[in-house]
């Protein structure tokens, strides 16, 4: 099946159900979010959120060298950022996103990372709340770059949508 | 010792202790790429001139939690804002010892974790420190 130029997977992992990039589709037009119940990545993702709270046990030194623990509020900002975003894709788009991994890295900011097969995006959340998340990705060939800086309170689907295309 | 900064070809490797938090079943995170210690300008790499992959490896606090890595220094010179500059470090006795300068952004931690050769995998640095 072919959708406005989009090559799509005709295999779905259940029936309506449609994947193409790191998105998958569960309608062609937005559906009223009243009637939507919680599709299944948005279930896969609050399942990554709550094993994620792994890294807030991480002790300073963690890496054997000089690394800094994930502060909570730290945590929070990431997988607020990252749940609010999927839930907008879902309800304005019918479409839900892979799961990134959620790596800590040295400084005690988080890394949001998608390796997929047609685009990587990597999104990072310093530790300070004043502090704009640094991001990149492009289609893994150097082309359809997106980069910058985002305010993690804003909202930023657009990127999510990025990522589906 | 004093010994002497010297050039270090582009066709050289670089070899760079990467921590197991970092390893994931897809591949090395970018996380593992960023500069040290915090503050620093630098990623902390060993030239192989004067090194072998389990030196850096032993060089670590806990060797067995790491796996190590290797780069072609031009590779990581083709990276925009990244220079790679040999800085023997007498006081921990590693003549081997180099940088590879530059801000660590997610676009250049990106572009580090798709040029990477693991040489040492995890599983092996557990082995060897078992020995």
């Amino acid at each position: 099946m072919r959708r406005a130029g989009r090559t799509v997977d005709t295999t779905p992992s259940f029936p309506g159900i449609m994947i193409a990039g790191a998105c998958r589709f569960w309608s062609l037009t937005p559906m009223p979010s009243r009637e939507l119940t919680t599709p299944d990545s948005l279930q896969e993702l609050d399942d990554l959120i709550e094993s994620s709270r792994e890294i807030l046990a991480l002790q300073p030194g963690w890496d054997g060298e000089d690394a800094s623990s994930v502060e909570e509020s730290t945590w929070e900002r990431a997988t607020e950022f990252l749940r609010r975003n999927a839930s907008i894709l879902w309800t304005k788009y019918g479409r839900g996103i892979e799961s990134p991994t959620l790596v800590p890295v040295a400084d005690g900011s988080i890394d949001l990372h998608w390796n997929l097969a047609s685009h990587e995006l990597l999104i990072n959340i310093p530790p300070g709340e004043s502090q704009w998340a640094d991001y990149y990705g492009d289609n893994r060939q150097g082309g359809s770059i997106v980069k910058g800086t985002l305010d993690t309170k804003a909202a930023n689907h657009w990127l999510f949508v990025w990522l589906c295309e | 010792m004093n010994w002497e900064v010297e050039i270090i070809p582009d066709w050289d490797r670089l070899y760079h202790r990467v921590h197991k938090t970092f390893i994931k079943s897809h591949g090395i995170e970018p996380a593992a790429f960023s500069n040290r210690p915090q503050g620093s300008k630098s990623m902390s790499v060993d030239w192989e001139k004067y090194a072998i992959p389990q030196g850096t490896r032993a060089r670590g606090r806990r060797p067995a939690e790491n796996a190590v890595v290797q780069f072609e220094a031009g590779r990581v010179r083709a990276i925009p804002g990244q220079r790679v500059e040999h800085s023997p470090d007498p006081e921990t006795g590693n003549r081997a010892h180099s940088d590879v300068i530059g801000e660590k952004s997610t676009e250049v931690r990106t572009q580090l974790s798709r040029i990477y050769e693991l040489v040492i995998p995890l599983e092996q640095a557990i082995e060897d420190a078992s020995e």
